[in-house]
């Protein structure tokens, strides 16, 4: 009988310990300088948003931009982000922060649908987020049943990890784009591919749809970009002009089309991000377009 | 069903009250009923296979034990032999052997045209076949008698928490046990309860955490540079030990909740010292399965030095083939048998070199342990990899050192996670290692109490949950 009530007060511990711990890390959590915590913490105030994936994060030399546009920009692309999150974000971003003037939209996350386990990264949000914690449930209601049961699931996810590498060095991740080089090999590859073609997820055009009139109800100027892909790349996809326009058409304003706009292979980490050599020239591009500024 | 899944965990609760609600042959109708069941989730095509199978080895196992004619022994031993072979040849290396007899005849110019089938691998056969081949082999080696009852023997060979991915447990260990009652015990809650959680943790946070880094080295190679390919390497052989010895553990820990002892299948593998060690510590069901059942048949050491080479390079070839149909496992068993070939040829001029350029004991360790380990991660990706041509790849550009900058890490979060808990599994094992905790949890109440929650904490903070299979499923 004395196992048992070990076994029963080892159970009562990590309860205890579960709810303590989650509170230490909501804590942690919101100290922290990366960009999701500084958004629901209202820490932000910039004249343009960017958004989009891991193509937004690294089309934009955010220090470059900011003092060549003479503006306050922040980029709140990251990896494998799909419109839903995206519009999700955006609306969290009016809610808690200033409105700004300008959102610049990536337009290639349409390509990609959502996958669960990048909609379950943002459930350290779910405290501040409604939209974020609705969408979650949505894909999977026994995540949402485990974070009730235990808090610290919760931060079970790169997202939270992220938020605490960046709280250990007191840095932003507003500049988190990809430093290495493309390697030969894969450019090699690259060119000896055969055709593909840009595929756009219904659910998600729609979705990205739906952040546009957001941000047009909400009377901020948007621009559409399609960034860069690395030349052997763009070179193989089939129905590039055919997917800008079609885009152009399902959002009803015209995407601006830069994916063949860098024509050196240097300028790429791999196929479809570019480098910080690329991201510079790119992002002096889109200030010189008028898109940032 | 996976150990991992809400499934499972449901199944477990209702099937352990049944158990300790019953006792006797109506335990043993438990235990059976819910090892099919187990079992017919994944497929109920193969309940009939694993029933046949049982059918055929206590029949078999029966006529061994009653003859004394010695001819007819070894016939029923052969036939047994034959018969889990051959299922295990037809559903795992049909296709296989076809394949690469196509290729060879291509090469050759030949005009055939060979038809493979669309065959599906039952779950666990490798293991079942090998376990019940143990039985009649020692039934004919007369190191066993055979199990009279049915019911017995059929639990015996399906019980559920070995019974897709191991441990091989030999009858002459677990059959005895299931012949007493064995009623429900605190201690044995406790103690297994421990490992159970202790598996999880190796799992779900260490193994499942891992895959999520290396699954996006070897799924594009190509994108990454010497230092992330060999960082991939690395945690692979975390991975695929934390996997493994992770479902061992949940195995063990649950046979032991419910009273039975099983022997341990993983002994902190990565610390060996030599590559006999580290058979002796890595899959030590399988390894001594091989070794008692085609080594020491074959010959074992018993007959010079060119033979016991070739006994061990068979047996090692043999071994990697069990593990999957795929000439990338052939090559992986071929890399360790070279290894235990080239350990016995030069091992002891290292021990005269050694001593005569004075290395100290704990640094001579030191330097065989990160050999053994290197090379061992060297065949690793031989098994990781998609296939042989990728392996040659992946290993050439990591010998290239073509780009060694360790900000050329991809993932770098993930990688990061995956450091900070192989190295509190390296904590909690050489603890283990110098203070057995499984005993430490009996004595101390405290020290259960915290070292359960905090298992839970972490399974609960860091495990990364989803449809990840057990690596050894499919084996």
């Amino acid at each position: 009988m004395k196992r048992g009530i070990t076994l029963l007060l080892a159970v009562v511990v990590f309860f205890v310990g579960d709810r303590i711990g989650g509170r230490i890390l909501d804590n942690l959590l919101y100290r922290s300088p990366q960009r999701f915590p500084t958004l629901y913490s209202g820490r932000f105030d910039a004249d343009t948003v960017v958004i989009g994936n891991s193509r937004g994060l690294n089309m934009l030399d955010w220090p470059f931009a900011e003092q060549e546009s003479d503006t306050s920009i922040i980029n709140l692309s990251h990896n494998a982000m799909p419109p839903q999150i995206a519009r999700a974000i955006f609306a969290d971003y009016l809610e808690h922060n200033p409105k700004p003037k300008r959102l610049v939209i990536e337009v290639s996350n349409v390509t990609t649908p959502t996958a669960e386990g990048t909609m379950l990264d943002y459930k350290p949000f779910w405290g501040r987020s409604d939209r974020l914690r609705n969408l979650g449930k949505a894909f999977s209601p026994l995540t949402a049943a485990a974070c009730r049961v235990t808090h610290l699931y919760q931060y079970n996810s790169e997202m939270f990890l992220r938020a605490m590498s960046y709280l250990a060095s007191g840095n932003t991740d507003q500049n988190a784009g990809m430093r290495m080089m493309i390697p030969p090999a894969l450019v090699e590859e690259t060119e000896a591919m055969e055709p593909i073609e840009l595929t756009a997820d219904p659910q998600e055009v729609e979705a990205l749809r739906g952040l546009v009139d957001d941000a047009r109800a909400a009377e901020v100027d948007v621009q559409l970009v399609l960034a860069p892909y690395l030349p052997a790349y763009a070179a193989r996809i089939s129905n590039l002009d055919e997917f800008v326009n079609d885009m152009s058409e399902a959002l009803g304003q015209e995407v601006q089309d830069s994916s063949r706009s860098l024509d050196a292979t240097d300028e790429f980490a791999d196929r479809v991000h570019m480098n910080p050599k690329g991201t510079r020239k790119f992002t002096q591009q889109l200030i010189d377009q008028g898109i940032l500024k | 069903m996976f150990f991992n899944s809400l499934t499972f965990l449901i199944f477990l609760a209702i099937f352990l009250v049944l158990y300790f609600a019953s006792s006797g042959r109506g335990r043993l109708w438990i235990c059976l009923l819910g090892s099919y069941t187990f079992y017919g989730w994944w497929d109920y095509r193969f309940l009939a296979l694993i029933v046949f199978s049982t059918l055929v080895d206590y029949w078999l196992g029966m006529l061994i034990d009653r003859s004394e004619e010695p001819a007819k022994r070894k016939s029923a031993v052969i036939l047994s032999c034959i018969v889990n072979l051959g299922f295990l040849g037809f559903f795992k290396y049909f296709n296989f052997f076809i394949d690469s007899f196509q290729h060879v005849a291509d090469t050759m110019g030949l005009g055939t045209s060979l038809t493979t089938l669309d065959i599906i691998l039952p779950v666990g056969i490798s293991f079942y076949t090998f376990q019940s081949m143990s039985y009649t082999i020692d039934v004919y080696r007369r190191q066993l008698r055979m199990e009279p009852d049915l019911l017995r023997f059929a639990t015996f060979i399906a019980f559920f928490p070995q019974l897709v991915a191991g441990p091989i447990v030999r009858a002459r260990d677990f059959l005895p046990q299931l012949h007493d009652d064995h009623p429900f015990k605190w201690d044995n809650v406790i103690a297994g309860t421990g490992q159970v959680l202790a598996g999880y943790f190796k799992k779900v946070v260490v193994a499942d955490g891992a895959a999520l880094a290396v699954d996006r080295v070897f799924d594009q190679p190509g994108l990454h540079t010497s230092i992330g390919l060999s960082v991939g390497v690395f945690l692979y052989a975390f991975q695929i030990y934390c996997d493994f010895s992770g479902y061992s553990d949940i195995a063990i820990g649950l046979a032991r909740v419910m009273g039975f002892e099983f022997p341990e299948n993983f002994r902190t593998p990565y610390i060996s010292k030599s590559f006999s060690e580290f058979w002796q510590r890595w899959h030590i069901s399988l390894s001594s399965w091989l070794r008692d059942y085609l080594y020491i048949p074959l010959g074992g050491n018993r007959n010079g030095a060119f033979q016991t080479y070739r006994n061990l390079l068979i047996t090692m070839l043999l071994g990697g083939l069990w593990h999957g149909a795929d000439w990338k496992f052939v090559i992986w068993g071929g890399l360790h048998g070279l290894y235990l070939v080239v350990q016995r040829l030069i091992g002891g001029r290292w021990q005269r070199l050694r001593t005569a350029l004075w290395i100290p004991n704990w640094l001579n360790n030191w330097l065989l342990m990160a050999v053994v380990f290197t090379f061992t991660c060297v065949a690793w990706v031989f098994f990781r990899a998609s296939s042989a041509y990728e392996a040659w790849d992946i290993l050439g550009r990591i010998v290239s050192l073509d780009g060694i900058n360790p900000g050329s890490i991809r993932n770098k979060i993930l990688v990061g996670k995956s450091f900070l808990v192989i190295g509190l599994l390296l904590v909690a094992e050489e603890a283990n290692r110098r203070v057995p905790l499984q005993p430490l949890l009996l004595r101390s109440p405290a020290f259960c109490v915290v070292s359960f929650a905090t298992m839970l904490w972490l399974i609960a903070l860091l495990g990364v949950f989803g449809s990840n299979q057990f690596i050894y499923f499919q084996f």
